[in-house]
């Protein structure tokens, strides 16, 4: 009853946001691009985030963030280096980095382990580089932005990647979500019926590290974190149900960067992290809301 | 050998050694178990008795030697086992996180084996199905239930692919003695047209129903009905003077009731 609730109400607060974000924008005349960056890199994580619960891939989840900033590093390093662009560099090398500690995860090392392993290296290593890319070049990239993201620097191509990667997180969250679900109720099961464990669990590494590290710009790896990992944690408390509590992933998602693009462009401040703010709030409303 | 279906049901294993980073666990140079029928699994703590299941399950590659079920070689192959194999885990674990209920669960177990469109409605499988789960957990969250109703929600979900061969480790562990004995007759009752094979550290709890006993400790020590294996000889091979708090813990369940 009360699930079904707060998914109704989820759902109308959530058009409510979004058609006041838009009619801000559009009414004070500024980018329409800004709208979709934070929404659908919101919304691609969002829809991912009760996947990584289900599936037990936290620490892969919190280690990825890591891996698109040492990637976003090395990208500029690469570009200037080698040539070619700095986007499809830090895309290159940060799905290797996201495969390397995925197949840690799945060859049995202790996914605690393999994070700490995983987010101490990619950590010091892109400090390393990113402070090498300060000092040494005069680089069109904000390193700034790759900390603590800005969706309203964003170039077209990333206005792009994002309205791709989050119409293509839905469809695959829906298309595959039962199955990745099932895996992680009852491995065992979904074994003996034939589903292919490996070849799930590598699309679901894929698309959360072309998540991570495509959007690490817009978004920022600090906040990637929060995007990732709040709203799924959100719907957890307060759905039954695997459709819905994606679809309320999803929600909350939507809901968080629109309000927090309208109150960052009202107040000045950096949409990602009041989007980040928001989703916090929400998360202890539901935590009191289901502790009672 | 053959159920009431007009099914085989029977489980061959030669020269199986499974063994997890040099350490043995498991050998077992011929065995050969039939159903209908109930079969108890015993044995001290690192018998074995959970890797027998997994490689019967084709859960688990041996370093050397062959499962078959009914006929067919399975070893190391979960897919060709499951489809006559139901198998439910020592103490399924589902993360805390996790939003999906009973019925979906049950649903979804029967729909990834059939990837042909159109699926067949759950709600008729769900009532279909011979253990009965009471309509108020069926939108519960898996997360919502009790170590008994977890137990039973993931035996349901074991029959939804109608087995031949049931595999249940240690089912009876996360119980209290009511749901004990309340769980001993729903394992009768699929025993009657199954193989149904069950490990155990309290055989008493099953032993009415039990045709026959697998006792283990890293390899067969005896395979036979409950009065040829549960001897003071026998068990002693397995426990060694282990086996008198079997014994003892008889007495304590029985002084309950």
């Amino acid at each position: 009853m009360r699930s079904s609730l707060s998914y109704r109400i989820a759902i109308f607060i959530t058009v409510i946001s979004v058609i006041l974000s838009i009619a801000y924008i559009i009414g004070n005349s500024y980018p329409i691009e800004w709208f979709f960056t934070i929404v659908m890199s919101s919304t691609a994580m969002g829809s991912l985030s009760i996947l990584i619960y289900t599936r037990r891939l936290r620490y892969l989840a919190a280690s990825s963030p890591h891996a698109a900033f040492l990637a976003a590093g090395l990208g500029i390093v690469a570009s200037v280096s080698i040539g070619g662009n700095w986007f499809l560099w830090t895309i290159m090398i940060g799905m290797v980095l996201v495969y390397v500690a995925g197949y840690m995860i799945y060859k049995g090392v202790d996914p605690e382990d393999s994070a700490s392993i995983f987010v101490a290296f990619s950590s010091s290593m892109g400090a390393l580089v990113l402070y090498y890319v300060l000092t040494r070049y005069s680089y069109g990239v904000s390193v700034v932005s790759i900390v603590i993201g800005d969706p309203l620097l964003s170039s077209l191509e990333i206005v792009a990647y994002s309205i791709v990667i989050g119409l293509l997180s839905v469809i695959y969250v829906y298309s595959v979500g039962r199955e990745i679900i099932y895996i992680g109720s009852d491995i065992d099961d979904a074994r003996l019926a034939g589903l292919k464990i490996w070849l799930y669990d590598w699309s679901l590494y894929t698309m959360i590290g072309l998540t991570t590290i495509g959007l690490v710009k817009s978004v920022g790896f600090v906040i990637e974190h929060v995007y990732l990992l709040l709203p799924g944690a959100i719907a957890a408390m307060m759905c039954r149900g695997v459709a819905r509590s994606i679809t309320f992933s999803i929600l909350v998602s939507i809901l968080s960067a629109s309000i927090g693009l309208l109150i960052s462009i009202s107040l000045d401040l950096a949409p990602s992290a009041v989007s980040g703010g928001i989703l916090i709030i929400l998360f202890v409303i539901s935590a009191i809301m289901k502790g009672r | 050998m053959v159920g009431v279906h007009g099914e085989t049901m029977y489980i061959e294993i030669k020269n199986l050694t499974v063994k997890y980073k040099d350490i043995t666990a498991l050998e077992i140079i011929d065995l050969r178990i039939e159903g209908p029928g109930l079969i108890q699994v015993l044995g001290p703590n690192g018998a074995g008795k959970s890797t027998l299941l997994r490689s019967i399950a084709g859960l688990v590659k041996p370093q050397k030697g062959c499962v078959c079920i009914n006929g067919k070689d399975t070893t190391a192959n979960p897919r060709l086992a499951g489809r006559s194999i139901g198998y439910v885990a020592q103490k399924p674990e589902v993360s805390k996180y996790s939003t999906i209920t009973v019925r979906e669960f049950l649903c979804y177990s029967y729909m990834i084996r059939r990837q042909r469109w159109p699926r067949p409605p759950c709600r008729k499988l769900l009532f279909n199905n011979e253990l009965v789960i009471h309509e108020d957990i069926l939108d519960r969250k898996l997360t919502e239930l009790s170590g008994g109703q977890l137990m039973k929600t993931y035996i349901a979900r074991s029959l939804m692919s109608a087995p031949s061969i049931l595999l249940l480790d240690e089912p009876l562990g996360p119980m209290d003695p009511a749901s004990k004995l309340e769980f001993a007759d729903i394992i009768n009752m699929l025993s009657k047209e199954r193989l149904v094979l069950v490990t155990s550290h309290d055989p008493i709890i099953l032993l009415e129903y039990t045709d026959r006993i697998l006792l283990l400790n890293k390899r067969v020590i005896a395979f036979g009905s409950p009065s040829e294996v549960l001897r003071e000889e026998i068990l002693s091979k397995a426990y060694g003077r282990g086996f008198r708090e079997v014994e003892y813990h008889v007495h304590l369940f029985d002084s309950h009731y």
